[in-house]
């Protein structure tokens, strides 16, 4: 009894520390008593506790129109009240998080002084000098002065902004900086700007230099911090160091158009030993990447990274692995020892059949297959009982892909022409097909052939669309009776994905028709009731500034033919501007 | 599987709103409240269990919510159609008007149920991203306590953010 009173009160008064509502411990012991009690009782009446009152000495002017404003929403429910000022900073902080764009977010600061505190405590802080901009007028002299002007109102902005609101705090979440055109100047600024973060014990650093030529050297202390566990750079920002890099708590590294050297890697390797995520992108420098201490690494990813060589990686705890190739570049790969690997992508054009059959053979517990433009594979065959989605895109040069893999859930393919001579995947629900074929009449052939053999196409509704025209049929088979074939197919199982497809090719707007074959009315009502019955669903683009197809649409002519299957036609006319709800 | 295990196996818990209305939830859509895990786990869960800060109109929409979420994990259908499947169910959640969803916001980040808070959160930035401030002031009636100097000032505190 007493233990869980106890555990209880400790939860208690989490949630009341962490939530608006402020209780008193001997309060919630007392309704303990005879029933479990999450949060705090409150007095009067169930909505009174929602507004918290504020400045009480300074205005007090403002808390009496508060009270009989209370008063009066018990009568009028939610009608004219402020509710989104009343979350706790920490709400307002993560929808900040998710607004992504740091404009948004400081532009909040000015809607009332509550929201400008809300800022003042929310623990990210981002610069981002093309934000800055000042537009010149025509001459070398003009752009010069307006260059100098940019960099100095970029300046003083984060200096004021760190004197207020960093330098009152103890702890930071993240901090990024965007800088253009580099000189010494700035190098000694961001220093000092890094450092401050640094200082405060910065989680996730984030500094992206726009120059050609220059360099910036990280400084020392940002290479030495305990705090730090995402870093992520970009352009001119080298991890380069005399002494030892040493981020022992670092979960993701993240280089983007920067200068690696195999010696770096090295040195990350040695002195970073939990990295979970490392990721290269358009990267120079290193020929070999080798890895084999990281024993945490979850994900890898390679791209564009053009003097790449040889990629060697031992890490048995590795899931994810994309690799993209960078014109041609071959590329060896040697990953004996990531036999749990479960998704991998390929973007690889130099890969031969061999290469890629050996690579597969490693990891016995794939669950993705992603390939694309890989155009040197022949024939491939893959055989897998774990394996859930494959995807072969725009591999130029395939001829043939044996497929035995009945666990398959998901198969996209585009390319020139069908190549599944034989085929296991009996687990199906979801498939794409993308075609540019040679001859349409061959192709036709061909597909009603490809439908018609393969019985796990039975219970699938086939979706053909291009860009005007979209034909649905519920039964695959009777794609036979088609004369013409849209570029794009899908398979679907479920009634839902056919909805949502429609759904999204009509999104792209001015679509010409819409062709329905099915044999049960109620899967073309379902259709039916997408189309026609649009005028119901007002709520439908209330999130969005842009409107969806529904309001530009100007009407639709329906014209059905009945026989065994009914054919419903739907054409569509399309207005320039969209009514508003 | 005979009816009396299964009466054995489903536990049953009672949860009180603010204003006094009882809902019955079985324990599949219990633990998807992290505060009423946590109790589970303890094991110091009682089957009745009072919220004293959540309405019953809230409640109703939250059980809701776990509920759909419990069934179509559960449903043994494959992962990428309970995916597609409960995507169209969140957006068609979402489709409240502002108050109920800041209620149902507050509601998700005390009861603890993370998708649900992400996802009001999520809702609640894309109403505010790309509106004017005086946009969001109207939608969300915040009324403007600055004074035309203080707000002059946090306009050119904040230029860049206005360009």
């Amino acid at each position: 009894m007493m233990l869980w009173k106890r555990i209880l009160l400790k939860n208690l008064v989490k949630r009341v520390g962490k939530s608006n509502f402020r209780g008193k411990e001997d309060d919630a012991q007392n309704f303990m008593a005879d029933s479990l009690v999450i949060g705090h009782k409150v007095e009067g009446s169930p909505r009174m506790p929602k507004r918290k009152v504020r400045n009480v000495e300074s205005n007090k002017d403002k808390v009496k129109k508060q009270k009989t404003r209370e008063n009066n929403e018990i009568n009028e429910g939610y009608d004219a009240v402020d509710r989104i000022s009343d979350l706790p900073d920490h709400i307002v902080h993560h929808i900040f998080a998710l607004l992504h764009c740091p404009k948004d977010v400081a532009r909040t600061s000015i809607l009332s002084k509550r929201w400008k505190s809300i800022f003042d405590s929310y623990l990210t802080f981002d610069f981002d000098e093309r934000y800055f901009r000042v537009h010149w007028g025509r001459g070398k002299h003009n752009r010069i002065k307006a260059r100098e002007m940019q960099k100095k109102n970029f300046k003083n902005c984060i200096e004021k902004s760190l004197a207020a609101r960093l330098e009152p705090k103890s702890c930071i979440h993240k901090f990024r900086l965007y800088v253009n055109n580099l000189n010494d100047k700035l190098a000694y600024c961001m220093d000092r700007w890094l450092s401050a973060a640094v200082d405060k014990n910065v989680k996730e650093l984030e500094v992206h230099v726009n120059v050609k030529r220059n360099q910036y050297l990280l400084p020392d202390v940002i290479l030495m911090s305990e705090a730090i566990t995402s870093l992520k750079l970009s352009g001119c920002v080298s991890l380069f160091c005399f002494t030892a890099v040493k981020l022992c708590n670092l979960r993701e590294l993240s280089m983007k158009k920067s200068l690696v050297t195999e010696a770096m890697i090295q040195k990350v390797e040695h002195g970073c030993p939990l990295i979970e995520d490392l990721r290269l992108v358009h990267c120079r420098g290193p020929v070999c990447l080798r890895i084999s201490e990281l024993v945490k690494l979850r994900r890898v990813e390679l791209h564009e990274c053009d003097t790449l060589s040889s990629v060697e990686i031992e890490a048995s705890n590795l899931e994810t692995f994309w690799y993209h190739g960078q014109n041609n570049q071959p590329c060896k790969f040697n990953m004996t020892g990531c036999q749990n690997l479960k998704q991998l992508t390929l973007n690889a054009g130099e890969m031969t059949d061999e290469m890629f059959q050996n690579c597969i053979s490693k990891f016995p517990l794939l669950e993705k297959l992603f390939l694309k433009e890989c155009n040197s594979l022949d024939k491939i065959t893959i055989i897998s009982g774990k394996l859930k989605s494959l995807a072969l895109n725009q591999c130029m040069m395939l001829q043939e892909a044996n497929i035995n893999t009945p666990s398959l859930f998901s198969l996209e393919y585009s390319g020139h022409k069908m190549s599944f001579p034989s085929m296991n995947i009996s687990g199906l629900r979801e498939a794409k097909f993308h075609f540019n074929p040679s001859s349409k009449d061959s192709y036709i052939s061909e597909l009603q052939k490809f439908f018609g053999n393969f019985d796990q196409f039975k219970d699938f509704k086939l979706i053909m669309h291009s860009k005007q025209n979209m034909t649905i049929l519920e039964n695959p088979r009777e794609v036979r009776f088609v004369r013409y074939i849209d570029e794009k197919l899908e398979l679907t199982t479920s009634k839902s994905s056919v909805l949502r497809s429609v759904d999204s090719w009509l999104r792209a707007l001015h679509r010409k028709r819409l062709t329905v074959v099915s044999s049960s009315s109620e899967f073309s009502k379902c259709i039916h009731t997408l189309i026609m019955n649009r005028e119901d669903d007002s709520y439908c683009c209330r999130y969005y500034s842009r409107k969806c197809w529904r309001h530009y649409l100007a009407g639709v002519k329906m014209s059905e033919i009945l026989n065994n299957s009914d054919k419903t036609t739907y054409e569509f006319k399309w207005r320039s501007t969209p009514v508003s709800c | 599987m005979s009816s009396s295990t299964e009466l054995t196996e489903k536990k049953v818990f009672l949860l009180k709103s603010l204003d006094g209305v009882i809902f019955e939830v079985e324990e599949s859509v219990a633990v998807q409240l992290e505060v009423i895990r946590e109790l589970i786990e303890g094991d110091c869960a009682r089957p009745f269990i009072s919220l004293y800060n959540v309405t019953s109109e809230i409640l109703a929409l939250v059980i809701e919510y776990c509920k759909h979420h419990a069934e179509t994990c559960s449903g043994g259908t494959s992962a990428t159609i309970a995916d597609e499947d409960l995507k169209t169910f969140d957006n068609e959640f979402m489709n409240v008007d502002e108050n109920i969803l800041l209620e149902l916001c507050s509601a998700a980040d005390y009861l603890d149920i993370k998708s649900l808070f992400e996802l009001t959160c999520r809702t609640l930035a894309s109403l505010i991203k790309d509106r004017t401030i005086i946009e969001v002031r109207k939608m969300f009636n915040v009324e403007n306590d600055f004074s035309v100097v203080e707000e002059k000032a946090v306009r050119k505190e904040f230029a860049w953010a206005f360009k």
